[in-house]
């Protein structure tokens, strides 16, 4: 398969020991073809980070690196899910939300400065679901995004 | 991150029916299927205190709430809205601003649901001309 790689210290901060580096190298790859999808993605993500403190006017801290980071991370296990292109939003607090709105269906991940996720899941003829994890869970958030694209197939 | 603090009492001077602005960011608005522009729920969360800011309509200014921040727009919500999911409504005056108030989740958890059920329940007071998705 055709690969390009998207590296940045956000998305895999640097380890110590050479075997760590090795084992993980391959978790950075992203098809070429989605390459342009989680780049665009990763750009917004990453100009949340320059966000200046009190930036909602209400006196905000800036976009946390904790936040920028997990979503990022998320970002890059959903990418070859082809899911549609999200909203990406900062939240006062110093959080980063992730949101989709699809046939219906509605999907929110806010990843907060300490490293929780929390998420939103609505889907027609259903009560909201509402649930939080710590991070890292790239399962979670597959499963949650592959929900989201039952509206988008065949 | 998540306050666990008691929120505070609610303010039962204030009716029900009586609209409660919430200043909305650029950022936090989005486009419907429809066309149609809401804001995001985010806008109605605050996970610092879980207290939301708000301000009495009826001794507010649209200039007085915005004056400050020409390219955010203005969102009404009646206070029987966050109260129906268990917010309380309490009044929060500044010497500037009298008409300052907070929206308090239940126990300082925060509660997706609800700030979802503002965001849709939410009508524009004025909204600023803003390309959004």
């Amino acid at each position: 398969m055709t690969t390009a790689m998207f590296q940045s210290e956000w998305v895999t901060p640097p380890v110590r020991g050479s075997s760590r580096r090795a084992s993980s190298q391959w978790s950075e790859v992203i098809p070429i073809e989605r390459s342009g999808w989680f780049v665009e993605m990763a750009t917004a993500v990453l100009r949340l980070g320059k966000l200046e403190p009190n930036w909602d006017g209400s006196g905000s801290p800036p976009v946390s690196r904790v936040a920028i980071h997990q979503a990022l991370r998320m970002l890059q296990a959903v990418a070859l899910q082809e899911p549609p292109l999200p909203q990406v939003l900062p939240v006062p607090g110093g959080g980063v939300q992730l949101e989709w709105h699809v046939g219906g269906r509605e999907l929110e991940l806010e990843f907060l400065p300490d490293g929780l996720l929390v998420y939103l899941v609505v889907e027609p003829g259903t009560s909201p679901e509402e649930g939080q994890s710590q991070l890292p869970r790239e399962d979670l958030v597959r499963n949650l995004v592959q929900r989201l694209a039952r509206s988008t197939g065949p | 991150m998540l306050s666990t603090m008691t929120p505070r009492p609610d303010d039962n001077s204030i009716n029900n029916e009586e609209d409660l602005w919430r200043r909305i960011l650029p950022g936090w608005l989005h486009r419907e299927p429809t066309g149609e522009v809401r804001p995001s729920s985010i806008a109605f969360r605050d996970v610092r205190s879980g207290e939301v800011s708000v301000h009495r309509a009826t001794l507010a200014t649209v200039d007085g709430v915005l004056g400050p921040y020409p390219a955010d727009s203005l969102a009404a919500v009646e206070a029987a809205v966050p109260r129906a999911h268990r917010y309380t409504v309490a009044s929060d005056p500044q010497p500037e601003d009298p008409s300052h108030c907070v929206l308090c989740s239940p126990d300082g958890r925060r509660n997706k649901k609800a700030e979802r059920a503002m965001a849709l329940a939410a009508r524009w007071v004025l909204l600023r001309p803003e390309i959004v998705r």
